[in-house]
């Protein structure tokens, strides 16, 4: 029914703003016949998902699982048969959509977003990618430009063959060619990526979700660059397939701002989010933790301080940065975090450890000792307790 | 595009550029007949065939096609099952273990492994080879491969592969022109595969075969069951 009324609103919306939805363009249940192209990409991409249900990069939490497609529902309900999610340990920012529905989602995505708002738009923009049917485009438009590529070069060839172009030129403009056919299969697929903005956006509404949300990703991936150790390269953004942080952050605003002005449900829905991320946090953070980014994992780690998390695995994450950077004064402030992971109710049992630790590099025996038996308490079964019992007896 | 499938592409495009000028070397084994198992019947388990089949669009990009390449997998079984390709070999089929299965993990790893080892072994003896492999053939998947024996009773395991492209008539035009204004043919539709025989108590390969031409259709059976017969050419019996 709130599906109903709001898509209702979106037409009111289209009235009165301008915000021109966009259709799907599959239908429900869709499967394409083996003998056209598109049968073809699909075989190829569900061999790609039988390797991937193999992976061992793949999280198999049925969980998490059962809480994104429910998401995914929540935003289609008539394709959410259609739709696969896999939570692949990667610990960068991205998602991706191949053309039989088989969507990945990275777990450095999961810390990165603050609530299932923000999730469901980027669920919502993958989902955009299948509905719009852009793999099936952009391998269109592929093969139609490099044919294209083809006959300029077969003109060429024809040109040094009756003595009027010299080989060199005929090269050098060949490669030309090639470089500017490079560049608009990537705007085309940028292209793709803005439409599939739209459509998440559109979907974001509907479900009722806070449409601010879609935006405030893009602000929070701008900061992080801003905070980087390690910057991405600046020059690759020419050839990019996506566009401007910047630029997607502008246009989902101002989408935002054409829907929001009716009255909608505004749900984020962080404390569903925290639970549902909070049994692998430790896995993603400590991944996060050994890229080595300094920059990147302390902004990521003070972000997660204002959400509903897990506060005491964040803490010790925080007590692991500064312990590891080893810079003057971090011991301290790797102590103090690790002392405030202990505080909490459910204690991150490694904190202990780590305390043990600092106090032993202290000098403060009795302390370290404290602190390692109420770590081998909490983790009986831990891994490191021989190297531990060792200190115990020293 | 997957990085496997890019890389298979690549596999098969080398193997079209050099198939005119590289002398066709013969096929490597290790062992004159097979052992036979308990029941004295010499059965190998024939994994899953890794077959692809696709178009050669104008410009070379190629296009995976589905029907052709179901039709292919079926037609490449049925001609192993053939009694005159069989000649007295008992091929049983290798049922994939079930998610769940304490041997999942492992045996999917030595079905992707196989597919590792058998492109190296068809890029780095034949088609590139590498200097360092010139004198030897030591490739092996290792003990795990005695699970598979314990699975399917069998002694050895044969592995297939095979990547067949056809030119679309864009892509036999693009030729004819291209041959007439520059002297240079591109490359048209192709046929790459291999065989390879896995002997499953120790992992080690003792047979393997390749294919490398210009002709042959999987599209269709008497033609598919020719190319089957080529890949088994000289597999110890």
């Amino acid at each position: 029914m709130r599906v109903l009324v709001s898509a209702l609103l979106i037409t009111c919306a289209i009235q009165a703003h301008g915000f021109e939805q966009l259709p799907s363009l599959v239908k429900p249940g869709f499967a394409p016949s083996t003998h056209e192209l598109e049968g073809g990409l699909w075989m190829v991409m569900a061999n790609a998902e039988e390797d991937l249900q193999r992976s061992p990069l793949l999280i198999d939490r049925p969980d998490l699982n059962r809480y994104l497609m429910d998401i995914v529902c929540r935003l289609v309900e008539s394709y959410c048969g259609d739709i696969r999610v896999y939570v692949i340990r990667t610990p960068h920012f991205n998602a991706t959509m191949a053309p039989n529905g088989m969507m990945q989602i990275w777990t450095g995505l999961l810390i990165r977003v603050r609530n299932e708002a923000q999730l469901a738009a980027i669920i919502g923009h993958e989902i955009g990618h299948y509905l719009r049917r852009h793999s099936l485009q952009r391998y269109e438009d592929l093969k139609m430009k490099a044919t294209f590529s083809t006959v300029i070069a077969l003109g060429l060839g024809g040109a040094v063959a009756a003595g009027g172009v010299s080989p060199d030129i005929a090269n050098l403009a060949s490669s030309v060619g090639n470089f500017a056919l490079l560049a608009s299969i990537f705007s085309y697929s940028r292209s793709h990526e803005s439409e599939a903005d739209k459509f998440g956006i559109q979907l974001l509404d509907t479900a009722g979700y806070d449409v601010d949300q879609a935006s405030l990703v893009w602000g929070q991936i701008l900061k992080e660059e801003d905070s980087a150790t390690q910057k991405k390269s600046s020059g690759s953004l020419f050839f990019s397939s996506h566009p401007s942080p910047s630029k997607r952050l502008e246009t989902l605003a101002s989408y935002a701002n054409d829907l929001t002005e009716h009255e909608q449900l505004h749900e984020q829905g962080a404390t569903d989010f925290a639970q549902a991320i909070n049994p692998l946090l430790f896995t993603v953070l400590e991944d996060q933790l050994n890229t080595g980014d300094f920059g990147r994992s302390r902004f990521v780690l003070e972000q997660l301080q204002s959400g509903e998390h897990d506060q005491s695995i964040v803490s010790f994450f925080l007590g692991e940065l500064y312990r590891s950077r080893n810079e003057e004064g971090d011991r301290d402030r790797a102590a103090a975090y690790f002392r405030q992971a202990i505080s909490s109710d459910s204690p991150t049992p490694q904190a202990y450890r780590a305390l043990g630790m600092i106090e032993l590099k202290n000098k403060n025996l009795d302390a370290a000792k404290a602190r390692f038996r109420e770590y081998l308490s909490l983790q009986p079964e831990a891994k490191d307790r021989k190297m531990i019992e060792f200190y115990l007896e020293y | 595009m997957s990085g496997k499938l890019s890389r298979l592409l690549s596999i098969g495009f080398i193997g079209v550029v050099l198939a005119g000028c590289a002398a066709q070397p013969t096929n490597f084994s290790s062992i004159k007949t097979l052992t036979p198992s308990v029941d004295k019947e010499k059965t190998i388990a024939l994994m899953p065939i890794d077959v692809q089949l696709s178009l050669l669009t104008a410009s070379g990009v190629e296009e995976p096609k589905a029907e052709w390449t179901k039709s292919a997998e079926q037609y490449m079984r049925s001609a192993l099952k053939d009694p005159t390709v069989a000649n007295g070999i008992n091929f049983v089929d290798y049922v994939q273990p079930e998610k769940g299965d304490a041997d999942f993990d492992a045996l999917n790893d030595l079905e992707k492994l196989h597919g590792a080892v058998g492109e190296a072994i068809l890029l780095h003896k034949y088609i590139v080879p590498l200097q360092s492999k010139k004198d030897k053939f030591d490739w092996s998947l290792g003990t795990t491969a005695q699970k598979l024996k314990a699975r399917t009773d069998a002694n050895y395991a044969l592995f297939l592969y095979a990547r067949d492209s056809y030119s679309s008539a864009g892509r036999v035009a693009v030729q004819v022109i291209a041959a007439a204004l520059t002297g240079y043919m591109p490359a048209g539709g192709s046929q790459v595969g291999f065989a390879s025989l896995v002997d499953l108590t120790n992992g080690d390969i003792v047979w393997f075969n390749h294919l490398n031409r210009a002709g042959g259709d999987l599209r269709t059976a008497e033609p598919a069951k020719k190319s089957v017969e080529m890949l088994l050419t000289g597999m110890p019996r």
